[in-house]
């Protein structure tokens, strides 16, 4: 265990390099390469969380598991990604995090392979739950790096050019991995288990170049620290051992803010609509809708690609026209987010409609993912402990995802009708599945979580 | 039956089957199933005498029980049945109620057992909430949809 304790460690300081134009070169080239390879990497591995999403409906079709199967399954990646978040967190705090993050992915991609070769329930959820905690692995030590190679004042740009990974890694899935799956001409047609296949060889790759490329502390190249080096003064990325004990006593308090409790569950119910449209959305627009693999994740993908937008927007917003105050952000984002959901439900079926519909959701939906999923919990939270509260916020808002896609499944499953052909030995089967509760529960948790969002209409940053 | 189909064999006999179905669909027999928000559940099908013969097959689809058979939550009225003949063509329209509160979970379509003549079925299924359109071939394990 020490053994392997010490292999994840954060290496030892190296000896100070004295030539500045030495210095200046290295921290040029590897803050390069290092918000390079954080987003390219994160992206690339975002794909083996996402791999399950794609290939529901055709697992489905195939009878190997029911939507309730599919949907406990699903909910097992929440849940262990909700765990890995929080525990990595402070895990990563003290890893050399380029070995750290490329095992995370490794590890990702073995589990997806595992994946496409199992048809056992209990299996699936197995492999698929300790994915999500390897899943877990990235952020955190994502965070780490960015907070070791870029400085507090130019964090925050750094910080938006990483989070369009998520899109990447979206993108890559939602049109890249379809497209394998989906039916010819507009696929390839490969059977459900390139969809597990893909990104598990995808994700080698990122593992290996972040490898290569992903670096230590700078302090492990003999460089100074990144607040020396840029002048740029502030609070370290790593804890200091002798406030270590204060630190955990400030992390007990957030749990006394009431309001952390209230934005908890805000995000918790707004996680149920995100996921929800993310991981049932393109069944619903196959099963519903009548569109193939393809289209369905590209529908799927625009509301993805919007989000983009919307968390540069929101937070443009909320602090120009505000003056840094969430609330009313929040209302105008989460009606942003709750109209096009209604429109996309219960509106006209023309595509154009659908596609317009579901971009402005996207861009609603990320204005308050970024404020429910962090923003706004850090605002009033201690900053010297902003990391729990955001530990706090995600463990609420995964475990509301994780339900949310069991809860789901379980409503379509109920709804289930097969239609079957007995031939011989052979019995072919259809199945019918009705979405009206599903939807009423989707769009029910994101009133829930806009009228909580607002409720806090009084509350300002502390600090 | 449907000398078109068995033409098509090849080394992806179910994968390819999609890609020149359309080529032989005004040879293939038809069903239609219409299920209510009410719980009526209409269905019809249509099918060329030259598969089974005309006596056959009016025999065979005259009597539900070798088509359809329902799986809900408690019984439903007793199917109606209509055959009409066309040359060479029948048409069979089958009716059942339900109920609203009848929970419909299973529709088993028995035409390949009351037919072993029958190679393949295309099919049109509307739920109140959706439909859907898929060819159904003695020779595959699954449902072809998006045939052209």
């Amino acid at each position: 265990m020490k053994s392997i304790l010490h292999f994840f460690a954060a290496g030892p300081d190296a000896p100070r390099l004295t030539d500045q134009a030495e210095i200046d070169r290295q921290f040029h080239d590897h803050r390069r390469n290092i918000i390079v390879i954080l987003t390219v990497g994160y992206g690339l591995g975002y794909v083996c969380r996402l791999a399950f999403n794609v290939v529901k409906k055709p697992i489905m079709d195939a009878g190997i598991f029911t939507p309730e199967e599919v949907g406990f399954i699903g909910s097992m990646l929440l849940y262990g990604y909700a765990a890995g978040k929080f525990s990595n967190g402070f895990l990563a705090d003290y890893s050399n995090v380029k070995k750290f993050f490329a095992f995370g992915i490794l590890m990702s991609a073995l589990l997806n392979f595992g994946m496409s070769l199992s048809s056992v329930v209990w299996v699936s959820a197995l492999l698929w739950v300790l994915n999500g905690w390897f899943q877990g692995f990235g952020a955190p030590s994502a965070v780490v790096a960015m907070a070791n190679w870029f400085s507090n004042g130019e964090r925050g740009r750094y910080y938006g050019i990483w989070s369009t990974a998520h899109s990447i890694g979206e993108g890559l899935t939602y049109l890249g991995i379809a497209y394998l799956i989906a039916a010819p001409p507009k696929g390839l047609g490969l059977p459900w288990q390139w969809g597990f296949w893909t990104p598990a060889a995808i994700c080698v790759l990122a593992a290996w170049l972040i490898y290569r490329f992903l670096q230590d502390r700078p302090q492990t190249l003999g460089l100074p620290s990144i607040a020396e080096w840029s002048g740029d003064g502030g609070v370290h990325a790593r804890p200091i051992k002798h406030d270590a004990a204060k630190i955990w006593r400030d992390q007990l308090k957030v749990l006394a803010i009431p309001s952390m409790w209230v934005i908890a569950m805000a995000s918790s119910t707004m996680y149920i609509t995100r996921y929800a449209v993310n991981s049932w959305g393109n069944v619903y627009l196959q099963e519903i809708r009548g569109f193939d693999l393809f289209d369905a994740n590209l529908f799927i993908f625009l509301n993805t690609a919007a989000g983009i937008l919307g968390c540069v927007a929101y937070g443009y917003l909320s602090d120009k026209l505000f003056d840094a105050r969430r609330p009313p952000a929040n209302l105008i984002f989460g009606l942003m987010e709750l109209l096009p959901l209604v429109v996309i439900f219960y509106g006209p079926t023309n595509s154009f409609v659908l596609a317009a519909a579901l971009i402005v959701y996207g861009f609603g939906l990320s204005g308050l993912l970024a404020a429910l999923g962090g923003l706004f919990a850090i605002d009033i939270a201690p900053k010297r402990v902003a990391g729990a509260a955001m530990g706090f916020i995600g463990i609420f808002s995964y475990i509301g995802a994780g339900m949310q896609d069991y809860i789901s499944g379980k409503l379509i499953y109920d709804s289930e009708v097969r239609v079957v052909f007995p031939i011989g030995e052979n019995a072919p089967t259809v199945y019918f599945y009705d979405y009206t509760v599903p939807i009423m529960f989707w769009i029910g948790a994101s009133v829930v979580s806009i009228i909580l969002a607002t409720s806090l209409w009084r509350v300002k940053a502390s600090d | 039956m449907l000398a078109a189909c068995g033409q098509d064999d090849g080394p992806d006999f179910c994968g390819d089957h999609a890609l020149f179905h359309g080529q032989h669909q005004n040879e293939t027999a038809e069903l239609v199933v219409e299920m209510s928000a009410q719980g009526r559940i209409d269905s019809s099908v249509q099918m060329l005498y030259a598969i089974a013969g005309e006596a056959a097959t009016n025999a065979r689809l005259g009597e539900t029980d070798n088509v359809f058979r329902l799986d809900t939550a408690s019984a439903c009225s007793d199917a109606t049945v209509e055959v009409e003949s066309d040359t060479g063509t029948v048409l069979a329209n089958y009716a059942s109620e339900c109920g609203a509160d009848n929970e419909l979970k299973q529709v088993n379509v028995l035409l390949f057992d009351a037919f072993p003549e029958l190679d393949e079925v295309m099919v049109h299924v509307t739920t109140p909430v959706t439909e859907k359109h898929f060819v159904i071939h003695r020779q595959c394990e699954r449902a072809i949809f998006r045939w052209r």
